[in-house]
């Protein structure tokens, strides 16, 4: 089954985002763990739109797509802005001091470490990224 | 999930914000301003304590990493109690800890700070 919310693209949408993970994916069947690390992944990918995608943009909306099967939750978060891969961003140095590292970079490594596969596809003039965690 | 944040003082110079709920892209902000206003006053320490922290993300480690960058520039120190596994898992995956100073328990964190008490006295 798959359940769909559409969002003003705003971090103030994340509460909103929030309570639509906790409605569909926080049960027994999910672990805390994987609970946590798809909240944490789907927060990084949807700020790091509206931080950087949706510039051109007045009005846009992202829509976040869940998917859950016996192996995995996949979940699929696209917006209508300008193409833009959050993939490509360079991870951060970590061999430079805390105190002079660069900050950004930082959310879509987390992305990259905690899921179990990340994509990104242009598609009709929409970013389509989609993550996969699995479930055991 | 909204941000708690409670602060209290320790002992003269070190102080403890006691974070609690979300702390995300839309509630970090709150504990910047919070930090910034500490750190306006003279603090050599600050104690984050995170016990009742349910998820962070990497707007929230930003602000911790501000907050040492900061106290860091003043001769003080960032300090860290009652992670979460969850938590600790997030600043471990971006090496964001070797820096600071981790305790587990109030117990650690009292005989830590008395250590340091007397180091200064000599």
């Amino acid at each position: 089954m798959k359940l769909t919310g559409e969002y003003e693209a705003h971090i103030k949408s994340l509460e909103k985002i929030g309570d639509f993970l906790v409605r569909n994916l926080d049960s027994d069947s999910l672990s805390k763990t994987v609970f946590f690390d798809l909240k944490l992944a789907i927060e990084e990918i949807f700020t790091n739109i509206v931080k950087y995608g949706l510039q051109d943009q007045q009005v846009a909306k992202i829509t976040i797509t869940l998917q859950v099967d016996d192996e995995a939750v996949h979940v699929e978060i696209c917006d209508s802005g300008i193409a833009f891969n959050p993939l490509n961003a360079a991870a951060p140095d970590f061999y430079i001091p805390l105190e002079e590292r660069k900050l950004g970079g930082m959310g879509i490594f987390l992305v990259k470490q905690l899921m179990d596969n990340v994509s990104y596809r242009r598609d009709e003039n929409r970013n389509i990224l989609t993550i996969k965690k699995n479930i055991c | 999930m909204a941000l708690l944040v409670k602060r209290s003082v320790k002992s003269p110079g070190i102080l403890i914000l006691t974070v609690g709920g979300s702390l995300d892209a839309n509630t970090s902000s709150q504990l910047e301003a919070e930090v910034n206003d500490l750190l306006k006053g003279l603090a050599r320490g600050l104690i984050f304590d995170f016990e009742l922290l349910e998820f962070i993300s990497s707007a929230g480690i930003r602000v911790v990493l501000m907050a040492q960058k900061e106290l860091k520039k003043k001769g003080g120190a960032v300090m860290m109690m009652n992670m979460q596994p969850q938590i600790q898992k997030v600043f471990d995956i971006i090496k964001a800890l070797p820096d600071a100073t981790i305790f587990s328990s109030v117990e650690e964190l009292d005989d830590y700070l008395a250590k340091m008490q007397e180091s200064s006295r000599r």
